[in-house]
């Protein structure tokens, strides 16, 4: 938050930003309503248009606002807050499954989709807060493994308590969305992809309102140094664990959206590459910065679910000799692990961090500014 | 040789209260089988404690160390070695067995040297969260290479010790595993003697309790962190060995659980000791085999972690571990 | 002799009240039997020779440490001492959920639906204790000492009863601005929560561009007028110094801990802060705990000076009183300044 008197010379661009970010909400909304209408645009444009028909891609935007929703969720935790999570797949779990609890033919239930994604969300936040309140009090390390644990348990819980969840197999024939008599179907994404891009919006207004809020201001400065949050203040435990909560209801939102568009769920969907390929969305995407991570995570997933794909095709069917027996899809980790490597190694801000971020990673000694003495001593 | 009674008398009787324990839930058979899974757990968990104790980091990718050492010694023995199935002349045995724990053990060593030096050190005074990450990446990094050269099915270990087994007490132990326990426990000692009595232990325990302090009075810093991680990959790179030749198959993943309930096991034991990391494995290889023989084989993971939680709640300092007075 | 800048105490109730404060690690016996009391008004100082055992006295008054023995008072209220009886707490998370739960499963006999109640009830009432035992309000904290249960305050506790303090090591939130620094020290006074944030209500907006005011006069306080947007890491460090003061007394206290306040400063800037201090007692009636080395700070702005050395208090008095005792002189092994 900073002062408003500023002493730059208002050029026009530097007065649209100042506009803008007084007016941040309608900034947000504005700009997801543009880049929405223009996606579907842009993918009809060769060579896009060649990878695979409209309709698919629309399908994979609306997937990929799942990860993006999961992304901006785990950078809470991760980026805002600076608690490495591990097993954030959890949550995204237990969004799913509740879903599937409240809207299948297997429980007899069809509560609508509208009130069962706050459900989801409460749910996952409820667990968060039961995860975190005795753990939150650990350093940065062990959380870590015990985030990781944790993501291990909740799938295996699903898988072994097959009475109430079917194991291995899953619910299925979960009911789809329906808006004001309007049926959600398979063959047609394009609702889903409004309804992801209306989420989505609403989600980062609320983000962007949280960090910069003091709630925001207690998260940076238990992540800059806890000792001196907690003496100013701070009540270190209750902040973590909003920061936990908030993200786990986030990534519940994104299971119980997720499940109503794949109409199934099964423990073999949470994993920890998941867990992983969403940390890896926020750490390459910029930690802490909202749009940088969102948009970090459409590039991985599109990557992830085109690109690989269309390489292996590009490569197999120009017979390039070794290129062509690699099935990029399965390295894909691999290459994850390498990007991760890669880049906490030279650009640890990430591809799109916030400035305050940059400034924190590659930090010189001789920090000091230039700055001459104050010289109106106090009133003496 | 002065022997400190009040330091040993707490590990000795943890550690007798809980092998007589185990015996007696277990029962002979599954004893065996618990004390060499907890050789292996407690070689791993060796390797977490001290790399926690010097440059206080968890180093994720250590679980795949060991199953990156598990393949390196079937290689050895497949290929290398050509051996496919029990080797009977025990002159022979030992020193194929011998061959092949050296090379392991050296062959981990050099690479868990050369992780540390190109994917930590630069980031040694990074913000807490980079090198985490960046030990995920390894990890990642090590199994996508196995499963690339290896492929993602289960890899068959030739199993060069005899099964025969002797009837001990009720039941019947295999060579194998009291092979396995002797080796495991002759290395801790070693490794005990080491940092205990050596000039390079020494260095690096000076290391472990106040960095700037052992610079200043001339320890090479780098040095001791490299012999550090060296030391830490060729144990586990020797809990890799036991793991192929008691199990028989080796799978690319298998860092990941292993790795969780050794380093559990660690955190039990009390982070940064290593005596403790020795008690820890064998303790929560019986939890892991109790949960089996209870009927709850699938549960026995979610017990594990479940002891982590309680452990990190409760009483994070471990068994053995200093207790701190510091809340923030 | 320099003489006292400032104007004396007034005379009054006592701030806080440490007695026989002692805190070992171990075999080693940091601090020992340590007793301090703060009058209303009165800046106060600690000295003594390196290692002496002042930061730790220090941090077991903020709630950093708890203490091996002793009791820390705020106004006459038990803050800080040796946790009694802790072990009861996770049983009065859990023992009232047990009873109701068996209560429930009792009734479930009679009547399945009345069961299922209670035991919900009693899960609820289960998961409501764990969140009190996290945010520990009052009630919270009533009932366990009705219990007899007692746990120390914790650093953040000590904010709200009325402390704030500084770093020997300065320990400011680097890569936020010096404007977002002293919002952080506001953090208590300032009352919107989550909810408020997210539907950016009124009253949060209206708060938020209040605290940015008020940020800005505590910078024009301490002399850092002006530099509200630069990020606490490019401050000088003299700057620095002077904007964990800010910081501090953005909470609003009623005592202020001060960790080497002149530490690395030159004699004007050393000058500035004393006078800054004596301000501040003298405008808002702060009492102030000083670690200091300065002999001169120390002489010239004390009311009365404590002495430790090796964990113990030597000396206790007016600056001159302990100028001049003889165990004081040394201990540090040296004159004290003309």
């Amino acid at each position: 938050m900073t002062t408003a008197t500023s002493k730059r010379l208002p050029s026009p661009w530097g007065r649209l930003r100042a506009r803008a970010h007084d007016h941040r909400s309608l900034t947000i909304l504005a700009g997801w309503a543009i880049v929405a209408s223009v996606l579907p645009v842009i993918v009809m444009i060769p060579p896009l248009s060649t990878f695979q028909p409209e309709s698919l891609w629309i399908d994979g935007f609306a997937n990929a606002g799942v990860f993006i929703l999961l992304a901006m969720g785990l950078n809470v935790v991760v980026g805002l807050a600076g608690l490495l999570d591990l097993g954030y797949a959890a949550f995204f779990a237990i969004g799913s499954y509740a879903y599937a609890f409240g809207a299948s033919p297997f429980t007899n239930l069809q509560i609508p989709f509208w009130p069962m994604l706050l459900v989801g969300a409460v749910v996952a936040a409820t667990l968060g807060i039961l995860l975190g309140a005795p753990t939150l009090r650990l350093r940065g390390d062990y959380l870590a493994i015990v985030t990781l644990g944790f993501g291990e348990i909740v799938p295996a819980v699903f898988l072994n308590a097959s009475a109430f969840t079917l194991g291995t197999n899953g619910i299925g024939g979960i009911y789809k969305p329906e808006v004001f008599g309007f049926q959600f179907t398979l063959e047609n994404p394009v609702p889903y992809y409004v309804a992801m891009v209306a989420i989505l919006a609403i989600t980062m207004v609320f983000l962007y309102r949280l960090q910069g809020s003091r709630l925001g201001r207690a998260w940076m400065a238990i992540r800059e140094d806890e000792l001196a949050a907690a003496s100013s203040g701070i009540n270190t435990i209750t902040t973590k664990l909003l920061a936990f909560a908030l993200g786990a209801s986030t990534a519940g939102l994104a299971g119980v959206f997720a499940t109503s568009k794949l109409t199934f769920v099964g423990p073999g969907q949470f994993g920890f590459q998941v867990s992983f390929t969403v940390l890896a969305m926020v750490v390459l995407g910029g930690m802490g910065n909202i749009w940088g991570v969102a948009t970090g995570a459409f590039v991985i997933y599109t990557i992830q679910a085109v690109l690989l794909k269309e390489l292996n095709q590009f490569f197999a069917v120009l017979h390039v000799p070794i290129l062509q027996s690699i099935d990029f899809v399965q390295y894909q980790y691999l290459l994850y692990g390498v990007a991760l490597v890669a880049m906490m190694l030279l650009r640890p801000e990430g591809l799109f961090p916030s400035s305050r971020r940059r400034q924190e990673l590659h930090a010189t000694s001789e920090d000091v500014a230039d700055v001459p003495p104050p010289t109106e001593a106090l009133g003496a | 040789m002065t022997v400190d009674f009040r330091r040993v008398i707490r590990p000795v009787a943890i550690g007798t209260i809980a092998l007589l324990t185990e015996y007696a839930l277990l029962g002979t058979q599954q004893f065996a089988n618990a004390l060499t899974l907890g050789a292996i757990y407690a070689l791993i968990a060796l390797g977490y404690t001290m790399v926690y104790g010097i440059v206080e980091l968890i180093n994720f990718a250590h679980g795949d160390i060991f199953m990156v050492g598990s393949f390196l010694a079937m290689w050895i023995m497949t290929t290398l070695l050509g051996l496919s199935g029990p080797v009977t002349n025990l002159l022979n045995l030992v020193g194929l067995l011998s061959i092949v724990m050296f090379a392991t053990m050296v062959g981990m060593g050099f690479i868990g040297m050369f992780i540390e030096r190109f994917a930590y050190r630069p980031l040694r005074h990074a913000p807490r969260l980079a090198p985490l990450i960046t030990a995920i990446g390894v990890s990642f990094i090590l199994q996508n290479i196995i499963s690339s050269l290896f492929g993602p099915s289960p890899v068959n270990v030739p199993q060069i010790v005899p099964l025969d087994k002797f009837a001990f007490m009720g039941g019947k132990i295999g060579y194998l595993n009291v092979f396995m326990v002797v080796l495991a426990v002759v290395l801790m000692i070693a490794l005990q003697l080491f940092v205990g009595r050596t000039r390079l232990g020494r260095a690096m325990r000076s290391t472990a309790q106040d960095r700037e302090a052992a610079e200043l009075m001339g320890v090479d810093i780098n040095q001791t962190i490299a012999i550090t991680f060296f030391i830490a990959a060729a144990l586990a790179g020797a809990g890799g060995v036991i793991q192929g030749l008691y199990f028989g198959s080796i799978k690319f993943d298998l860092g990941f659980f292993v790795g969780l309930k050794a380093f559990t096991a660690a955190v039990l034991g009390g982070i940064g000791n290593t005596t403790g990391a020795a008690i820890g494995g064998f303790i929560i290889a019986f939890v892991e085999v109790y949960a089996t023989v209870l009927g709850y084989t699938q549960w026995s993971e979610v017990a594990v972690f479940t002891v982590l939680i309680l452990v990190l709640v409760f009483r994070p300092s471990g068994l053995l571990g200093q207790q701190l007075g510091e809340r923030a | 002799m320099t003489a006292a800048i400032v104007d004396p105490p007034p005379g009054g109730d006592l701030i806080l009240q440490a007695r026989k404060v002692t805190k070992a690690f171990g075999g080693l016996i940091a601090v020992r039997e340590v007793d301090l009391e703060i009058p209303r008004g009165a800046i106060i100082s600690l000295i003594g020779p390196n290692g002496a055992g002042k930061t730790t006295f220090f941090n077991v008054i903020a709630g950093i440490l708890d203490p091996t023995s002793g009791v820390v008072e705020l106004g006459g209220r038990r803050m800080v001492a040796r946790p009694v009886r802790a072990w009861l707490e996770p049983v009065t998370w859990v023992l009232p959920a047990v009873i109701i739960g068996a209560l429930g499963v009792l009734a479930y006999q009679a009547s399945p639906t009345a069961g299922g109640l209670i035991v919900l009830l009693a899960l609820i009432g289960l998961i409501a204790m764990l969140l009190a035992a996290i945010v520990r309000p009052t009630w919270y904290r009533v009932l366990l000492e009705r219990f007899g249960v007692f746990k120390s305050a914790r650093p953040n506790e000590m904010v709200r009863a009325g402390i704030g303090r500084t770093f020997q090591n300065i320990r400011l939130f680097a890569n936020m601005t010096a404007l977002e620094n002293v919002q952080v020290g506001m953090h208590l006074k300032m009352k919107s929560n989550a909810a408020d944030a997210l539907l950016s209500t009124p009253r949060a907006r209206a708060e938020e561009t209040a605290s940015v005011a008020s940020a800005l006069r505590y910078l024009e306080l301490v002399g850092l007028k002006g530099r509200g947007d630069q990020a606490a890491r490019n401050l000088p460090y003299g700057d620095q110094r002077r904007l964990e003061v800010a910081r501090a007394l953005a909470s609003e206290p009623a005592l202020v801990l001060l960790d080497e306040p002149t530490a690395g400063m030159n004699p004007r800037e050393t000058r500035e802060m004393t006078e800054l201090i004596g301000r501040l007692r003298r405008d808002l009636g702060l009492s102030f705990l000083l670690i200091e080395h300065d002999m001169k700070v120390v002489m010239g702005i004390s009311d009365r000076v404590t002495v430790l050395d090796h964990g113990e208090c030597i000396a206790e008095g007016t600056p001159d009183e302990v100028r001049r005792n003889p165990r004081v002189i040394e201990a540090y092994l040296g004159k004290p300044p003309e």
